[in-house]
C-alpha cells in the first residue's frame, strides 16, 4: 500500500496554504471547486458515467432528493472503470465523491477489499429489489443486457436468433462484430457451441472449458470483421451499417435504433449485468449517502430514469409507472428478463485476469 | 569556416562566474520532476517489488516473463511506435521544407492548417476517421463512385487505420520540430552550393538535409515517445492484433485493482523505452539532437566511440546514395523533357514539394473540415452525410454553463501549463546543450520520463501526492500535472533549435556591451522564437487533450474540456462533441489570425 500519511480531509484553509506557499496570488484558484459551496447547504457529490447516466440521475434522483432533503446533489463524471480512484480517496481519506455509480463486478471487489461503506439494508424500497441485485454495499439502479443485435432489413424474415446463429456463416452470411474482451465474449463461444446458458459458467470453471471457448472462437475468427472495444464503438458500428450482427450491450443498441438504425435484438441467449450505486469507506457524508442509496431504490424514481436511460430498472415495481410501448425494449421487461441470465459475478472475481490474458493471447495469434 | 577561436577558449575570457553556477538553471527542472514525478511514481511502482501481502518479492516479474503475451505485446508497441516515427517524419519533412523555404505570410497560413488537428479532441478526431475509413464511410463512396475499386477498400480496422489515426495526431507536433530548425538554416548556403556546381538534388542532399538533422532528430524523439503510450487510437482504429502494453496496464490497475502487476508493466515499458533512448544516444542522439554544438563537436577530443564513428559513416554514405540518386534523377528527366534555357532546374522540384505537401497537409486538415458539417446534422451520432441542418448542438453547448467553463478552464490550464513548462523546459534546454553536464543522460532519461510511464500510473502517483497537499480537485494541481507531461515537449523542442544556433552570436553581442538580459531579449530569443512558439503549443496542446490526469486530479465541478467530452460520449459519441470542436476551431484560429495582425500592424 502507498501511504503519504493521513489526513482527514482537506478543509479550505490548507487549500489557500497551499496556494500561498505555491506563491499563487488566486487563493480561488487552489480551491477545490466542489468544496467551494460547502459551507452554506449541504452538498452530496455522485460520481456517475456521464451522458444519459449524469441527466437521467439529474432528473430521475438528484433534483427530487433536492426537494425532499433539502440536499443538493453534484453529478461528477468519472473515469470508465472507477476502483482506482476510490481505492485511492479512502487510503488518502480524500473524498471527491461521496457516492459512486458502479458496475456490479466493481462493487463486488471494491467490497471485498474493504473500501465501500454498508448501505441502509433497511428501507421498504430496498427489500423489493431482487436479491440478485444488491448487497450490503450497493444497489442496482439499472440492469443492462448484451444480447445480439441485427439488422432487420439484412435478414428479412429469417433473423438470426441465438449464437449458434450468429456462428452460423453459411446461413447467415453478412458482418459480424464481437467485442475484444476476456469476459463477455467467452459466453457467447461457448453457447455457440452448444453449451446451455444455465452451464456456462460452470463448462468455463476449468482450462478443458476454456479450451472449449477458444476451440469455438476458432471457426468463427475469419469471420469477425470488426472487434469492439469501447461501448460507443458499438453504437457507431451499428448506425453506420458497418456490421450486419453484434454482440453489444442493449443500452448501446437502442441508443443507434433510437436514432433509426434499421436494428432489432434478439433477446435469446442474452445475459445481464448491473450497475447501481455505493458508498465510498470512512466517508464523513456517509449518513447522509445512505439516505441518497435509499431513495434511488425507489420504484417511481426508477421508471423515471428509463425515460432518459434505456436501462432495465432493478425495482421491478418500476414497471408500474412505465409506458408499455417503452417497457418492452427494456432488459428486466417480463419478456425480455425471462430470456436472460444473470453473468456470475464471483465467477469472473476468480478468473478475469486470467481469462482476459488467455483471450489477449487468441486474439493475437489470428 | 573562419577561424574563429573556439567557444571552449573565448569562453574564459567573458564568464566571470564558476563553472558550476551556470548549470543551475536546470535544477528547477530537476526539483520539480523529482517531486511531483519520480518520488510519487517510484512510490507506486514500487508496489511491483511487492508481493500481496507487502513482503518483498519478485513474483509480478516472474510472472510477466513467463507469460509470453506481455513481452509480445510490448514488441507490438515498440513496432507500432517506430513505424509510426518512421511514416510521420517522411510525411512530415516535405511540409516542413516548404514551410521553411517559403515567404513569412504563406508559411502562417500554412500553419493554421498544419495546426488543426491539435484543436478538435482526440476523441473527435478517432470518430471522425471511423466515419471517414468505415465500409460505408466517405473515402470508400469516392473510391466506388470513381470506379477505382469494387469492393471496399480495408483502410480501417487493421493496422492501416492505427497508422492513420496515430500519424494523423502526431505530424503536426513532427512538422512544427522540425521547422523550428529548418528556420534556422541559412538559405544563401544552398545558394553558395549551387554556385559551386551542386546541382538542386546534391545541394539539397549534401547542405540543407544534414543542417535540418537535430530537428528531424527531436522530432523522432518526440513522436515515438509519445507512440509507445497511445492506447485508443489501435484500439478503436485498428484490429484485434494492433495491441498496446498501454491498455493491458490500464487493465491491470484500473479493471482489477492490480497496481503490482500494472507497475511491473510499467516498468518494463520504462526500462526499455530507456534502454532505446540511451542507444539511441550513442549512435544519434546527443550529437544530432542537442549535446555539444557544433563547434564543440568537430573540435571534441579524439575520444568518440567506434560506435559513434560507425553511424557517423553510415549516415554520411547513406547522404551521399540519396544525392547521387537524385540528380541521376533529374539527369534522367532533362534527358526525356528536354530542359528550356529560362526554366532553371530549382523550379521543378519546387512544383513537386508543393504538390506532396499540399497532398499531406490535406491530410492533416480534411477530418477537421468533415467535423463542422457534422456538427449541424439533426441525426444523434457522428455520421455522413449530415442530416438536415441543426443549430441545435450549438444550443445545447452555448445554454450549458458547463460546457463554457470547461472551455473556459481548458484553455486557462492550457495557456497556464504552457507558461510554467516554458519558465522550467527553456533555462534546461540551455543548460542541456550548453554546458558540460555530469549524467546528461540520466538527467534526459528523467526529463523525458513522463511521456512513457503511461498516464494512469501518473494520474494515480499524483493522487496520493496531492491528498497529502490538499491539491485534489484544484485547478492548481491540474496545472502541475500538466506541466509534468508537457515539459519534455519544451524541452527537446528547444534543444534541437539550439543546436543549429551559434552561440558565438551571444559572445558577439556581450563583447559589444549587452549585458546577459540584453543578449537573450535581443539576440537569443529573437532567433530561437520558432522553436520557443512550437514548445509553448506542445505544452498548451498536451494540456488541452490531456483526460487521464483530468480525471483524477479535478474535482467534480471543475471539468476540463476533454473530461466533459469523454462524460458526454459515454454511450455514443455524439454531434455535441463535433459542435464544441468547431467552436474551438473557430476560436483559436481567430485567435491566432488576430494576434498574427497586431504583431504586423506594430512590426509596421
Amino acid at each position: 500500500m502507498i501511504t503519504f500519511g493521513r489526513r482527514n480531509s482537506i478543509n479550505r484553509r490548507t487549500a489557500i496554504r497551499t496556494a500561498a506557499g505555491a506563491g499563487i496570488g488566486a487563493a480561488a484558484f487552489a480551491t477545490p471547486a466542489i468544496w467551494r459551496g460547502a459551507l452554506g447547504a449541504e452538498r452530496l457529490v455522485v460520481a456517475d458515467p456521464g451522458g444519459p447516466y449524469s441527466t437521467g440521475f439529474l432528473e430521475a434522483f438528484h433534483k427530487p432528493f433536492a426537494q425532499l432533503t433539502g440536499v443538493e446533489v453534484v453529478s461528477v463524471a468519472r473515469s470508465a472503470a472507477p476502483t482506482a480512484q476510490v481505492k485511492a480517496m479512502t487510503e488518502t481519506k480524500t473524498y471527491q465523491w461521496d457516492v459512486v455509480y458502479l458496475a456490479f463486478a466493481e462493487g463486488d471487489l471494491l467490497g471485498s477489499l474493504g473500501l465501500l461503506d454498508t448501505i441502509d439494508t433497511g428501507g421498504a424500497d430496498y427489500s423489493e429489489i431482487p436479491d440478485s441485485l444488491k448487497t450490503k454495499y450497493y444497489s442496482a439502479t439499472d440492469v443492462f443486457a448484451t444480447n445480439l443485435a441485427y439488422n432487420r432489413d439484412k435478414y428479412k424474415g429469417n433473423p438470426p436468433r441465438t449464437w449458434a446463429d450468429f456462428w452460423n456463416v453459411e446461413k447467415f452470411p453478412g458482418r459480424r462484430s464481437l467485442r475484444k474482451r476476456g469476459y463477455d465474449t467467452p459466453e457467447v463461444a461457448l453457447m455457440a457451441d452448444g453449451v446451455p446458458p444455465k452451464d456456462v459458467y460452470k463448462v468455463m470453471d476449468s482450462q478443458a472449458g476454456w479450451d472449449r471457448v477458444f476451440k469455438s472462437l476458432d471457426r468463427l475468427r475469419k469471420h469477425v470483421n470488426v472487434w469492439w472495444d469501447q461501448g460507443s464503438q458499438a453504437s457507431q458500428l451499428i448506425k453506420s451499417g458497418e456490421v450486419d450482427m453484434i454482440a453489444s450491450y442493449a443500452v448501446r443498441t437502442m441508443a443507434a435504433i433510437d436514432d433509426g438504425a434499421p436494428f432489432e435484438m434478439a433477446w435469446d441467449q442474452g445475459f445481464y449485468d448491473h450497475g447501481g450505486v455505493a458508498i465510498v469507506k470512512g466517508n464523513p457524508k456517509a449518513d447522509l449517502a445512505r439516505k441518497y442509496v435509499a431513495f434511488t431504490a425507489n420504484a417511481e424514481r426508477q421508471a423515471a430514469l428509463t425515460k432518459i436511460l434505456k436501462a432495465g430498472p432493478s425495482n421491478p415495481g418500476a414497471y408500474k409507472h412505465i409506458d408499455p410501448a417503452l417497457a418492452k425494449v427494456l432488459p428486466t421487461y417480463p419478456e425480455n428478463f425471462k430470456h436472460l441470465f444473470q453473468v456470475d459475478t464471483p465467477f469472473w472475481a476468480k478468473w478475469k485476469a486470467k481469462s482476459t490474458e488467455m483471450m489477449n493471447e487468441w486474439l493475437l495469434k489470428g | 569556416m573562419i577561424a574563429i577561436p573556439k567557444p571552449s577558449e573565448q569562453q574564459r575570457v567573458y564568464r566571470r562566474r564558476p563553472e558550476w553556477t551556470q548549470a543551475l538553471p536546470i535544477l528547477p527542472v530537476i526539483l520539480f520532476l523529482a517531486i511531483v514525478f519520480l518520488i510519487p511514481v517510484l512510490q507506486l511502482l514500487r508496489l511491483s517489488f511487492l508481493d500481496a501481502d507487502g513482503a518483498p518479492s519478485l513474483q509480478h516479474y516472474a510472472k510477466l516473463f513467463s507469460t509470453p503475451l506481455y513481452v509480445r505485446v510490448l514488441s507490438i508497441t515498440f513496432k507500432v511506435a517506430l513505424w509510426t516515427t518512421l511514416i510521420s517524419l517522411a510525411a512530415s519533412y516535405p511540409i516542413a521544407y516548404l514551410l521553411a523555404t517559403t515567404t513569412d505570410r504563406y508559411r502562417a497560413h500554412l500553419l493554421l492548417w498544419i495546426l488543426m488537428p491539435f484543436w478538435t479532441s482526440f476523441l473527435v478526431r478517432t470518430f471522425a476517421w471511423i466515419v471517414l475509413l468505415g465500409r460505408k464511410g466517405v473515402i470508400n463512396e469516392v473510391i466506388q463512385a470513381a470506379g477505382l475499386s469494387d469492393a471496399p477498400a480495408e483502410i480501417i480496422y487493421n493496422f492501416i487505420g492505427v497508422m492513420i489515426g496515430m500519424c494523423h495526431t502526431l505530424m503536426p507536433m513532427a512538422v512544427l520540430a522540425m521547422l523550428s530548425v529548418m528556420q534556422n538554416i541559412d538559405t544563401n548556403l544552398l545558394k553558395a552550393a549551387s554556385t559551386l556546381g551542386a546541382r538542386g538534388g546534391q545541394a539539397f542532399w549534401r547542405v540543407y538535409f544534414p543542417l535540418s538533422m537535430p530537428g528531424v532528430a527531436a522530432a523522432g524523439l518526440l513522436v515515438f515517445i509519445t507512440a509507445l503510450g497511445f492506447f485508443i487510437i489501435p484500439a478503436l482504429l485498428g484490429g484485434p492484433r494492433d495491441m498496446m502494453i498501454a491498455q493491458l496496464i490500464i487493465f491491470q490497475v484500473e479493471e482489477l485493482l492490480n497496481w503490482g502487476f500494472g507497475g511491473a508493466l510499467g516498468v518494463l515499458l520504462l526500462a526499455t523505452a530507456i534502454i532505446v533512448f540511451y542507444l539511441y544516444d550513442r549512435m544519434l542522439g546527443m550529437s544530432t539532437l542537442a549535446g555539444s554544438t557544433p563547434a564543440a563537436d568537430r573540435g571534441g577530443n579524439g575520444a568518440r566511440s567506434p560506435l559513434v564513428r560507425f553511424s557517423t559513416w553510415v549516415g554520411g554514405q547513406v547522404i551521399a546514395a540519396l544525392a547521387w540518386a537524385s540528380s541521376a534523377m533529374g539527369a534522367a528527366i532533362d534527358r526525356v523533357v528536354p530542359r528550356s534555357d529560362h526554366r532553371p532546374p530549382r523550379a521543378d522540384s519546387r512544383i513537386v514539394v508543393r504538390i506532396v505537401a499540399g497532398l499531406l497537409i490535406a491530410f492533416l486538415a480534411v477530418p477537421s473540415f468533415f467535423v463542422i458539417p457534422v456538427s449541424f446534422t439533426e441525426g444523434e451520432f457522428i455520421e455522413w452525410p449530415p442530416r438536415g441542418f441543426t443549430w441545435r448542438w450549438y444550443e445545447q453547448v452555448m445554454q450549458s454553463p458547463i460546457w463554457q467553463a470547461a472551455m473556459f478552464r481548458s484553455v486557462t490550464v492550457g495557456l497556464l501549463t504552457a507558461v510554467l513548462s516554458m519558465l522550467i523546459g527553456v533555462p534546461a534546454a540551455f543548460v542541456l546543450v550548453r554546458r558540460r553536464l555530469p549524467a546528461r543522460t540520466a538527467i534526459m532519461a528523467l526529463i523525458l520520463s513522463p511521456l512513457i510511464v503511461p498516464n494512469i500510473i501518473i494520474a494515480v502517483a499524483l493522487f496520493y501526492l496531492y491528498a497529502r497537499l490538499g491539491l485534489v480537485g484544484t485547478s492548481l494541481g491540474l496545472v502541475i500535472g500538466h506541466t509534468v507531461l508537457a515539459v519534455p515537449f519544451v524541452v527537446v523542442t528547444v534543444m534541437a533549435v539550439l543546436r543549429t544556433y551559434d552561440e558565438r552570436l551571444d559572445q558577439a553581442a556581450s563583447s559589444l556591451g549587452a549585458n546577459r538580459i540584453a543578449t537573450l531579449r535581443l539576440v537569443t530569443f529573437p532567433l530561437i522564437k520558432a522553436g520557443m512558439i512550437a514548445s509553448f503549443l506542445f505544452a498548451f496542446v498536451k494540456s488541452f487533450d490531456e483526460l487521464t490526469v483530468a480525471l483524477f486530479v479535478t474535482g467534480g465541478l471543475a471539468t476540463t474540456l476533454p473530461k466533459q467530452m469523454w462524460a458526454d460520449a459515454a454511450l455514443k459519441v455524439n454531434p455535441t462533441l463535433t459542435a464544441v470542436s468547431t467552436i474551438m476551431l473557430l476560436v483559436v484560429t481567430g485567435a491566432i489570425l488576430l494576434a498574427e495582425h497586431l504583431s504586423r500592424r506594430t512590426a509596421r
